[in-house]
């Protein structure tokens, strides 16, 4: 850890509010940005909140052994797949399937990035996060690996399934490059 | 090394990535020179790849860091002179759901035998609200499952309601406006036996409305308090990650609401409540 960021943590873990605004100043977009592709634009200022919140309340477990980055993406993750199953849950109970034309449902959408927006909300959520890590967040396979608390073997296959599901997605809804 | 396509397949996102070493890295790119169906996973995942990096990023709410600031000051206030309490704010979901079921079975152990004394059942109360309205602010219809599963609530209707409180609840009678209730219980509590209705605005947002008789500082606990005047009206506040809970006398009984969204709402919905007939 170097020795700025060590600093920061250390000021952190002793509740100051400056190093809490410091944090957040210095990693809040990214965090934000992850969340807009995790949980949707409309959740993902309260759900960055949330982060945010986990995050002051967890500093004291903070040990350094990763970056301090990977450990606020691991927080950041935990905390979007707990609140998408918890939403899943509600959506479940509230509402019957209802089949869907994925085709006919996007006709009418043209602009490429809905469609591709449209197409990680399908994914499932653990692949979503694996690709986004690598794709949005730019992280080497070792990273991911030590954010999702799974052997750096495991990206690899992962991110191929979330490729892979993401090309059938992407066709099925009328995609072309 | 000569690869096969299902070889190649396998280390495709290690070899779009540059995660592979470079033999293996090179073994690929040969097998890509002979097969087009790779080359075209290949290029469609690199395209893939180029059109997410595109995508636009919003900015982030101006207002984010306040909203965060103030989840924190109301976390933070006096609950360190209660270090069970703090503990609280630490759990994981799965301890928040074992805390939930050992307060579902205290409180089945206070009524069945009566064995634990007032101040027991206030403790219990107070971290049974806590959780309560910690919850609510996440997850309003997780926090009320929990709320009612602890307290034994029973659903009744606004006639039985009325046979066992003495009155209707209040979000029945329209005294709230733009609020519909989803569902009325009662609840058997430390404190006395309360009424929740789960309401729902217009706009899909929930609001439950807690009616009982005496005043109940502790469910609020030492969260930091603000007294005003709501039409008249001495009305106790407290700030919940963007919403409030609140609280004040009607006639001879109190009104607990939670996830009021400002005062000007609490104010009409105090106002609504002074101009029935019995207000």
């Amino acid at each position: 850890m170097e020795r700025s960021e060590a600093k920061l943590v250390s000021a952190c873990q002793q509740g100051d509010q400056c190093a809490q605004q410091q944090l957040f100043d210095d990693s809040h977009t990214k965090i934000y940005r992850l969340m807009i592709r995790m949980v949707g634009l409309q959740d993902a200022a309260d759900v960055t909140q949330q982060v945010y919140l986990q995050v002051y309340r967890k500093i004291g477990q903070f040990t350094g052994r990763s970056r301090l980055s990977t450990w606020l993406y691991r927080v950041a993750v935990n905390e979007a797949l707990q609140y998408l199953r918890r939403k899943k849950r509600t959506f479940t109970q509230s509402l019957e399937y209802e089949p869907v034309d994925r085709r006919a449902c996007h006709e009418k959408t043209s602009e490429q990035a809905d469609v591709l927006e449209a197409a990680f909300a399908h994914l499932d959520p653990e692949l979503r996060t694996i690709f986004l890590l690598r794709e949005v967040e730019e992280l080497p396979y070792h990273e991911i690996a030590d954010v999702l608390n799974i052997p750096e073997g495991t990206v690899g296959s992962r991110l191929n399934r979330a490729r892979r599901e993401l090309q059938e997605l992407l066709t099925a809804f009328g995609w072309g490059p | 090394m000569t690869m096969n396509c299902s070889q190649v397949q396998e280390r495709l996102s290690a070899y779009i990535d540059n995660e592979l070493s470079d033999a293996e890295h090179h073994d690929i790119a040969a097998h890509l020179q002979g097969c087009p169906d790779c080359k075209a996973s290949v290029e469609f995942a690199r395209t893939l790849s180029y059109k997410t990096r595109e995508l636009a990023d919003p900015t982030p709410p101006a207002n984010l860091w306040a909203r965060i600031e103030s989840g924190l000051q109301e976390k933070e206030s006096p609950v360190h002179k209660i270090s069970s309490r703090r503990r609280l704010w630490h759990m994981s979901v799965g301890q928040w759901a074992l805390a939930a079921s050992l307060l579902l079975v205290a409180a089945a152990g206070l009524w069945s035998y009566h064995f634990w004394g007032d101040d027991h059942g206030h403790d219990s109360m107070a971290a049974s609200f806590d959780i309560y309205l910690a919850k609510f602010a996440v997850d309003p219809g997780e926090a009320h499952e929990t709320l009612i599963a602890t307290y034994g609530g029973q659903p009744v209707s606004p006639d039985e309601a009325e046979r066992v409180f003495g009155y209707r609840p209040i979000a029945s009678t329209g005294a709230l406006a733009d609020v519909t209730v989803e569902q009325t219980y009662s609840l058997d509590m430390p404190c006395c036996r309360c009424m929740l209705s789960v309401c729902r605005r217009t706009d899909g947002t929930v609001v439950s409305v807690l009616e009982h008789a005496d005043s109940q500082p502790v469910w609020f606990g030492d969260r930091s308090r603000i007294e005003c005047l709501c039409d008249g009206v001495p009305t106790s506040v407290v700030q919940l990650n963007g919403k409030l809970a609140v609280s004040w006398q009607y006639d001879k009984r109190h009104i607990t609401v939670i996830g009021a969204t400002d005062l000007e709402e609490v104010t009409q919905m105090v106002a609504g409540l002074n101009q029935m007939p019995n207000g």
